[in-house]
């Protein structure tokens, strides 16, 4: 057993010397910046390779329908803590932990409008490497959607989430690759003792460039629909992403997605996120 | 570790499990849910024998005691009932909608039950003024609630196995979902428990949709602008409301411990609504519709609310009464300490109080504005309103502990200094307070010398224009103008300066002051006129003189207002009596009754009053009034109701909803008219009315069709834009009638001179273009005060009496444009046709003399001024006569007519060198047709060409005086329907647009 993990180090850190699909954490083609519209990070496929790290993400929703029949608006801006953390200090299995420790919401109902600030919701993720090879990684999560939202007057959200990351290297110099994933969602509103379920499928493609190790940009689209019990397609979500690191772990990032087909009426998601990783549990 | 794993699964745990305790329908309706009893904390004791408790589906056998007195009650067949000793409600079935409602589920009828009669019979109720109470979540129509299911809850004995704690109840709970969005799901239960003032009603809602919202959960009180008038208890609220902006509705926005209204009218009822699961209520307040509910928040998507309050009613006159629930309410719901109970006397400066009329005096209570001056309205908060009794007794319920002013008002002004009273813990006798006493006017009114009238008006008019800068009478600062402010302008007599009487004698407590009383029974009878100067204390007593005028209307022609309204009327409150008195002393001889969406007749208070047919003939009808935004315009941003149409004649059916009148929204007007089919009285053709097509838009409600659909009169309809091709279109399908369809269109309508050179100008356009429409003026009359009945009418001639009055032969002259419109001069116009007969004007074409005359009578009585004659041909005025001389110098207070008799000769260049042609005469003051500039096609009357008060002198220039005492902005015309000439006698052919 012991060699087989020294072996998978070994093959990692040879590719690495190549092109590693998991290389230096602190790298900026990290994995995917969870976008969407959903509290915390929830239906927002992750990263596929492990990490420790801690994010703040301020993001901003913005849904402008002013026009008949909609006559409808909102806006939000919610800053989320988001954490990482690699259990058994191995790259096969990490935690996630992310809040929203502050939303603001504007909403415009017609001419009649509210604003609330809020706390929650949070979640907690597992995560499990399937493995990873010379130029590709996989992994394995599940997540939960805790019910804690000060927004809700009345009820509890809460909710399951399953789903499957992967990431591959493209061109012999590993500036480029393309990742993605998909998941299933299961959120389950219990207010005043009624349950409401659905089921979501949610999926992420992009492709990356990094033309420097602490620069990397990325090109792709996010989607969401619900298969139960009211099938529907909620959004298929273009999105552009850049991200910039330093040496000592710290990064910056800037997220934006814009929906363009489906019943999302969202016109435009933007999130700034700065955070730090730590290094890779060997060095690359 | 594991313990703080345990210590967040119990937190989770534990809110979990509070999503889970069933609570209503708050998490949607699944078919089951029922919201459980609203404001739990309300206890209100039982005298013995007073638990009556009923609930029931109204059947067709007692449809008629279920219905309140007041003409605002409207509970009809398969409506319900609830009723206990001291309050019925009637809520409607959800296939009964009315008002701004899509569907039932509303309240319609709440109707205190006298508290003395404990075992009173259904017919005992005391009145309702109530409009309709309605459920929404915004401002849009999409955001009104829809109910379609509904189901009684008849808890009277508590079936076996129940929470014996919930006590005797009975409750009606309807369930539905917003009218745009079925995924926000809407159930609201009624319910009425044994001896409550009032229905404990809670609604929940629950967010399916995706999105977060703003749901304004509400009820709102669609007072109409003339009704009751609402109150809020806040910091410069009371009365004061703010500018209701519909796109700026947050500035509007205000905070509330209850929203109270009292009525302007008979029935005296005061409501208050009472929020019971928060604090505060929330939402805006105005007097055309005020929206009570709850604070405004976000709800997520999956998320609910609910919104629990007590709607109360209680007898009585002013808002007292209500207000003293209301903080009783307060006190058992939220702790409030319990109010305290004020009780006082009010004297005048001349000795006790001179009750006969309540309404002339007033106390407002108000806690003083902090600061250097303490009764500064925009930082008081009014409290209670008392109106005292007729010996000077006055209650009334306040807040414990608190400094309160006392501002007493009579006759729309304050009538004395504030004072201050300290309102302790318990009861307090505030003792006397000394209001200046009012001058006393009888007034006897005579039809011809020593024969008192029966039905006749009077008028009091200040004889010296107020002073700039002076206090202008007004109700807490709403519907300023009336001078004197004798009572309420929307109420009934005495409303504003004016008064009525069915006997001839008028006993009226009035200000102190110098007036011009004036005696009038209509523009065809002579206007009498004293003048008098009444002090404090004072008592003048006067006889006037109003007299028919003989030979003033010609032979064979009735007057008749087609457009009028009463209290059925959602913005109106005249009581039936009143109305029927206004319509008598205003010399009408036939009303089309149209109160907005409901059919009425009147014929109760006619036959109270003795009036037969061969006095006054009332057809009932209706005005079509949508309300609920729905029709796209190109350009515009809000959806459009399609303006005001009144229909008749129809039959009245009091079991019916709206007594049979139809439901009008989402129909375009094609539609309407079809429906309207059959439903005119079996035999009868019908007339359809297009009512002021110009009309400005009123809380988002368009009132007048062609404006909505920005009809340009410059161009043809065979152009291909919007207006025309909806005016064009049938939308019921082939065959229907089109929109354009109606039979009648107003050229007048009411007072306003603006109004009436814009709807001539449309008018004119459509004959040009040969659509023939005959031409009306009506009053369209809501108030005693503000506009007055039969300024404008209609003379309708072929041979037509009261007495053998032919409603088929009536209507069809209508339809056929075989009248005058008029609002006080009396047009007679022929013109000889090439067999040597005739013509009066009217929608059939004829073929002239040769050399035709048009001969031109004209007269008024001598009160009313004439200067000129007008003719138009094809639409533009081709010669002006002068007449002053012959209506100069006229006795305003004469007993016989002035009147002048002109011949034109019917050829060029009058008339076009060749071609058919149609005529219009008018006469009356000067009118030019102002310029056009708005670019819109219609003349724009600038603001001071607008009617006013004229100098006080009866001189030339000056004639109006009288009559603008009288009727207050009316420029005396009168005008004929057109004459079609047919001069080839090959058939008419319009002229086409100049």
């Amino acid at each position: 057993m012991k060699r087989r993990w020294g072996a998978l180090a070994l093959v990692l850190l040879c590719a690495r010397a190549e092109a590693s699909p998991c290389g230096d954490p602190r790298d900026a083609a990290g994995g995917p910046l969870a976008g969407g519209t959903d509290g915390a990070d929830y239906g927002a496929i992750p990263e596929a390779c492990a990490g420790t790290d801690l994010a703040l993400r301020l993001r901003g929703t913005l849904l402008v329908a002013r026009d008949a029949p909609d006559f409808y608006g909102n806006a939000s801006g919610t800053a989320t803590l988001r954490l990482r953390h690699r259990l058994f200090r191995s790259d096969w299995i990490w935690l996630s932990v992310a809040v929203d420790v502050t939303t603001f919401r504007y909403v415009a109902n017609a001419v009649v409008t509210s604003h609330d600030f809020s706390f929650g919701p949070a979640t907690l993720g597992i995560h499990r490497a399937l493995g990873a090879w010379e130029r590709a990684a996989a992994t394995i999560y599940a997540r939960g959607l805790l019910p804690l939202d000060t927004a809700r007057s009345e009820g509890a959200r809460m909710g399951l989430e399953v789903g499957a990351t992967a990431r591959q290297i493209l061109g012999a110099r590993g500036r480029f690759g393309v990742e993605g994933g998909a998941a299933l969602l299961a959120p389950v509103v219990i207010v005043a003792g009624q349950t409401h379920w659905t089921l979501e499928p949610a999926g992420l493609a992009q492709a990356w460039f990094a033309p420097k190790p602490r620069l990397a940009f990325a090109l792709g689209a996010s989607t969401r629909a619900e298969v139960s019990p009211n099938p529907a397609f909620f959004t298929l979500a273009p999105r552009a992403s850049a991200r910039l690191t330093t040496a000592r772990g710290l990064a910056f990032s800037l997220l934006a997605e814009a929906p363009v087909l489906g019943s999302d009426r969202t016109d435009l998601v933007v999130a700034l996120f700065a955070g730090w990783s730590a290094p890779a549990l060997s060095p690359p | 570790m594991s313990a703080r794993v345990l210590l967040v699964a119990a937190g989770v745990a534990a809110l979990a499990a509070g999503a889970c305790r069933r609570e209503g329908c708050v998490g949607g309706d699944d078919g089951t849910c029922v919201p459980p009893s609203a404001c739990q904390a309300i206890v209100y004791a039982c005298p013995a024998g007073g638990d009556r408790l009923t609930i029931a589906p109204i059947t067709k056998a007692d449809v008629a005691t279920a219905r309140a007195p007041g003409p605002k009650a409207l509970a009809a067949v398969d409506d319900f009932l609830l009723e206990n000793d001291r309050v019925r409600a009637v809520i409607d079935n959800p296939g009964h909608p009315q008002g701004l409602a899509p569907t039932g589920g509303s309240i319609i009828d709440l109707s205190p039950l006298d508290p003395d009669l404990p075992d009173a019979p259904m017919s005992m109720a005391s009145g309702d003024q109530v409009n309709g109470i309605y459920q929404a979540a915004g401002v849009l129509p999409r955001d009104a609630v829809h109910y379609d299911k509904w189901e009684l809850l008849d808890h009277r004995v508590a079936p076996a196995g129940a929470d014996a704690s919930l006590g005797a109840y009975v409750a009606i709970v309807f369930h539905g979902h917003l009218e745009g969005d079925a995924r926000v799901t809407v159930v609201t239960r009624y319910e009425l428990r044994p001896c409550e003032p009032g229905l404990r009603v809670r609604t929940d809602l629950y967010n399916g949709a995706r999105d977060p919202n703003t749901f304004s959960l509400a009820d709102g009180y669609f007072w109409g602008d003339r009704t009751l008038l609402p109150f809020i208890p806040i910091e410069g609220g009371g009365f004061r409301v703010p500018d209701l902006d519909l796109l700026n509705l947050g500035e509007a926005w205000r905070t509330w411990p209850f929203m109270a209204a009292r009525s302007q009218a008979t029935p005296e009822v005061a409501y208050a609504v009472v929020p019971c699961d928060h604090a505060e209520g929330a939402g805006f307040n105005d007097p055309t519709l005020s929206a009570a509910g709850v604070p405004l928040a976000p709800t997520l998507a999956g998320d609910g609310l609910s919104y629990e309050r007590f709607i109360l009613a209680a007898k009585g006159p002013g808002l007292a009464p209500a207000v003293d629930e209301a903080l009783r309410v307060r006190t058992l719901v939220h702790g409030d300490p319990s109010a305290v109970r004020v009780t006082g006397r009010v004297v005048t400066s001349a000795g006790a109080f001179d009750g006969r009329d309540g309404r002339a005096a007033s106390l407002l209570f108000y806690e003083p504005a902090p600061g250097a001056d303490p009764d500064d309205p925009a930082h008081t908060i009014p409290r209670t309103e008392a109106v005292p009794g007729a010996d000077g007794r006055y209650t009334a319920s306040l807040p414990p502990g608190r400094v309160y002013r006392v501002q007493p008002y009579a006759f729309g002004l304050p009538a004395g200094p504030p004072s201050s009273i300290a309102v302790g813990a318990t009861d307090l006798d505030a003792g006397d307070l000394t209001f200046a006493a009012a001058g006393h006017l009888t007034a006897t009114v005579e039809e011809t010398p020593g024969e008192r009238a029966t039905f006749a008006e009077l008028v009091l008019v200040p004889v010296d224009a107020p002073a700039p800068g002076a206090p202008v009478p007004s109700l807490y600062s709403d519907f300023a103008g009336c001078l004197p402010m004798l009572g309420p302008p929307h109420g009934g007599s005495p409303a504003c300066n004016r008064a009525l009487t069915s006997d001839g004698r008028f006993d009226l407590l009035v200000p102190p002051g110098h007036y011009y009383v004036y005696a009038t029974r209509g523009p065809f009878a002579s206007l009498d006129r004293r003048e008098v100067t009444l002090g404090a204390g004072d008592e003048v007593a006067i006889s006037l003189l109003a007299q028919d005028i003989p030979n003033m209307v010609p032979a064979g022609t009735l007057s008749g207002d087609f457009h009028v309204h009463g209290g059925a009327s959602y913005d109106s409150s005249i009581p039936d009596q009143d109305r029927v008195v206004s319509f008598l002393a205003s010399g009408v001889d036939v009303i089309v009754a149209t109160d907005h969406d409901v059919v009425t007749t009147y014929e109760e208070t006619l036959a109270a009053l003795g009036v037969g047919r061969d006095r006054l003939v009332v057809l009932p009808g209706v005005e079509e009034t949508p309300n609920i935004l729905w029709f796209e315009v190109p350009g515009e941003r809000f959806p459009k109701t399609m303006g005001h149409f009144n229909f008749w004649p129809l039959a009245r059916d009091t079991t019916a909803a709206r007594n049979g009148a139809p439901w009008d929204e989402l129909r375009e007007p094609g539609q309407m008219f079809d429906d309207m089919k059959a439903l005119f009285v079996p035999g009868s053709v019908g007339v359809r009315q297009l009512n002021h097509p110009w009309a400005d838009s009123k809380l988002g409600r368009d009132q007048g069709f062609l404006k909505m659909i920005q009809m340009d009169p410059r161009r043809p309809l065979t152009d291909d834009t919007f207006a025309s091709n909806v005016l064009l279109r049938s939308p019921g399908g082939g065959g229907k009638a089109r929109n354009i369809d109606w039979d009648v269109q107003e050229v007048m309508t009411g007072a306003s001179r603006r109004d009436w050179l814009r709807y001539r100008t449309l008018w004119f356009s459509l004959l040009n273009q040969g659509y023939l429409r005959a031409g009306a003026a009506n009053s369209d009359s809501h108030t005693l005060s503000i506009e007055r009945v039969g300024y404008p009418r209609n003379l309708v001639y072929g041979g037509h009496t009261r007495a053998t009055f032919d409603r088929e032969r009536f209507d069809a002259d209508v339809r056929a444009g075989h009248m005058v419109g008029t609002n006080g001069p009396i047009l007679d116009v022929t013109i000889d046709d090439a067999d040597g007969q005739l013509h009066r004007a009217g929608l059939e074409p004829f073929k002239p003399a040769a050399h035709a005359t048009l001969t031109v009578a004209v007269t008024a009585a001598p009160w009313v001024p004439v200067t000129e004659l007008r003719v138009f041909v094809n639409g533009v005025l081709k010669t002006t006569v002068d007449v002053s001389k012959d209506f100069a110098a006229a006795n305003h207070f004469g007993l016989t007519a002035t009147s002048t008799r002109k011949e034109i000769a019917l050829a060029p260049p009058l008339l076009p060198d060749t071609g058919d042609a149609w005529i219009i005469v008018e006469a009356g003051l000067h009118q030019d047709t102002p310029s056009d500039t708005d670019d819109d096609g219609l003349p724009d009357l600038p603001d001071d060409q607008l009617p006013t008060r004229p100098p006080n002198a009866v001189e030339p220039g000056v004639e109006r005086f009288d009559l603008e005492a009288v009727a207050p902005g009316v420029w005396p015309t009168a005008f004929t329907n057109p004459f079609l000439l047919d001069r080839t006698g090959d058939g008419w052919t319009p002229p086409g647009l100049p």
